[in-house]
């Protein structure tokens, strides 16, 4: 494990790879704030540019974009009541009320600490679960990989947000969309229509792009002259730094938070929004008697998991190839645009590449909460810069990055055609994670159940970590398809 | 159940079925490149077909209210803003036709000169440092600029 560090560390003092992590960190630091850009989109919009990188580059930026977002989101929710993103909506509760008691500075030190902190604990976690998990994942065969990544599908399609026969519906169409282009076994191209571009098959960029970045842009450019977010706020050194204290006056709090959100993340399909109203909920249970909002508990309980649980999500991710959140999903697509496959074989061959990013992970998250505590005031202020402003600035962001991943102007205009299907999903409930997971899992399921079919036929399904998953995959249909009661047209069941 | 609701799997079954039919038919793909697709494209239609016969009744409550809609209208027509971009470029071409875009855009939807100019100017700058300096990728001239 050693030896694994050591490499780690190699890799990212080797080359720029802390200056691209640094401009991530800018970036999602920026997207955090701005309300209606989540992490998602953050991703969504970084990834063109990873093209070219070195792999430990292109990861580093995407992660340090993703993982400084909600520390920004953090600062907007609690001094002036709008949450950067998704994931800091727990926070508002306690955090937005302590700001109007005037402790506003208070709490932002207690959020900064507490997910600077939780990330870095929770990096820590994944840095020594992956040697211990290496062994587990080495006895993985095709069959077994095979049947992961369906359950991975599944599990998202399902469990994740939305309805679970459009879930996997999305999933099936996303699978669907894989199936274009040579075929991985035969190398016979598939549906191309006499069109090269297809040749190559629907390409990652002008997906993701279409789907998860031209709808927040088309929401917001239909925000038009909204009231003035701008709020006189103050904040001053004393006040941050006590707030920061509150989180070390409080271990197990902290630490209970820390693992939710680590648990929440490493299973796939629960969404990250989960985790820090888990760790509230869990939070107020403690402490039941309290009164209405306004406690210091309610800012560090719901930040210690939000960062944490990106860490959690990585496990799977980077372990078993299977994504534990939707933006491990578009992370995954980094990671195949880099060249690289995560999963067993990665561990084997790449373990110093995990423990890299888990460090970048641990430092994003630290850097993070420090550049934020000194700009908090003047960042919280771009959070008033209009919809209808952001949104031809995005707008030319995208079509550049969609241009540039492979200088073919067809990748613009399927960037608003998979646009106009990332619309109707969303409006109508569909998951777009779902969508992308089959996508990006489509070509590895496809070539490991030809070769599990061809190596033992159908038996391959008696297997014993075989029958396990299939038991999972099963069991997570299920239970999901119950859970949310579609197919059996009764409410009671949810309950 | 709304029609657009129900027009959306009915489409996505639509365009499935078309390729799996052109996959088997005209193209004659042989059994093992055409396994797959019918695999997963076979359940999808199913469950399709299952949202569009109306399973999921308006009784579940989770079909979208006319509000959503009407949401659904108003996405789509800041939608179509959004799109004018791609002929606006096609014409332009890249550079020229975001500043035409960004500018047209600005005003029409009600900012001021020195916004719209100042914006456009900003943006402009970004991209030719990251994307022209940076990155050195060639933009496309568009139509008037062959």
């Amino acid at each position: 494990m050693l030896d694994s560090l050591l490499a780690a560390m190699t890799l990212i003092a080797d080359g720029p790879v802390a200056v691209t992590a640094l401009i991530g960190i800018c970036i999602g630091l920026l997207f955090g704030v701005l309300p209606g850009l989540s992490g998602l989109t953050t991703l969504a919009i970084a990834m063109p540019f990873i093209y070219g990188m070195e792999p430990m580059m292109g990861l580093s930026f995407l992660l340090a974009a993703h993982a400084s977002v909600y520390t920004g989101g953090a600062v907007t929710a609690i001094l002036l009541g709008i949450p950067g993103a998704p994931a800091n909506a727990a926070t508002i509760i306690d955090g937005f009320a302590l700001q109007q008691k005037g402790q506003g500075a208070y709490a932002v030190g207690a959020a900064l600490m507490a997910s600077g902190m939780g990330g870095i604990v929770s990096a820590a976690v994944l840095a020594l679960a992956l040697p211990v998990l290496h062994p587990f994942v080495m006895a993985f065969g095709s069959p077994e990989i095979f049947l992961l990544a369906l359950t991975g599908i599944v599990s998202v399609a399902v469990l994740g947000q939305g309805e679970p026969i459009k879930g996997l519906v999305a999933a099936g169409l996303g699978l669907f969309f894989s199936v274009f282009g040579y075929h991985r076994i035969s190398g016979v191209p598939r549906f191309w229509m006499g069109s090269e571009y297809l040749l190559d098959g629907i390409r990652l960029i002008p997906l993701v792009l279409g789907l998860f970045a031209v709808p927040e842009i088309v929401s917001l450019a239909g925000e038009g002259h909204l009231e003035n977010r701008k709020k006189n706020v103050t904040l001053n050194t004393c006040d941050l730094w006590r707030g920061a204290m509150a989180v070390i006056k409080r271990p197990v709090l902290f630490i209970k938070s820390v693992l939710i959100g680590i648990m929440v993340g490493v299973i796939p399909g629960v969404g990250g929004e989960t985790a820090p109203f888990l760790a509230y909920a869990a939070a107020k249970n403690k402490a039941g008697e309290f009164p209405g909002p306004g406690r210091i508990e309610g800012v560090i309980a719901p930040e210690s998991s939000n960062n944490a649980k990106e860490a959690g999500a990585l496990v799977p991710t980077l372990a078993l190839g299977i994504p534990g959140s939707a933006a491990m999903t578009l992370l995954l697509g980094g990671f195949l645009i880099m060249g690289l496959e995560p999963g067993p074989d990665f561990l084997e061959s790449h373990l110093d590449l995990a423990m890299a990013l888990a460090i970048i992970l641990a430092a994003t998250n630290l850097v993070a909460a420090l550049l934020m505590a000194p700009l908090s005031l003047f960042v919280a202020k771009l959070a008033g810069i209009r919809g209808q402003l952001l949104a031809p600035v995005l707008l030319v962001l995208i079509v550049f990055g969609a241009y540039s991943s492979d200088k073919n102007t067809m990748d613009v205009l399927l960037v608003f055609i998979f646009g106009s299907l990332g619309l109707l999903m969303k409006r109508l409930n569909y998951s777009r994670p779902a969508l992308i997971l089959g996508f990006i899992l489509g070509p590895i399921i496809e070539t490991y159940l030809y070769i599990s079919l061809t190596a033992y036929g159908l038996h391959f399904l008696l297997r014993p970590i075989s029958l396990t998953l299939a038991l999972v995959l099963i069991t997570a249909l299920v239970w999901g398809l119950l859970k949310k009661s579609n197919l059996f047209g009764s409410g009671d069941l949810q309950s | 159940m709304n029609k657009t609701a129900c027009l959306f799997p009915a489409l996505l079954a639509a365009f499935i079925t078309a390729f799996l039919w052109l996959g088997l038919s005209r193209w004659a793909y042989d059994r093992q490149v055409i396994m797959f697709p019918l695999l997963v494209g076979l359940p999808t239609v199913l469950l399709c077909l299952y949202l569009v016969a109306g399973g999921k009744t308006v009784s579940n409550g989770n079909s979208p209210a006319p509000a959503d809609t009407d949401r659904m209208g108003k996405d789509f027509a800041n939608f179509f803003w959004l799109v004018a971009v791609v002929p606006v470029m096609a014409v332009f071409g890249l550079p020229l036709g975001t500043i035409v875009y960004l500018v047209v855009f600005l005003k029409l939807r009600g900012e001021s000169w020195l916004l719209a100019l100042g914006l456009t100017a900003g943006i402009m700058l970004f991209v030719y440092v990251v994307f022209v300096l940076t990155l050195q990728i060639p933009l496309p001239p568009g139509l008037l600029g062959r």
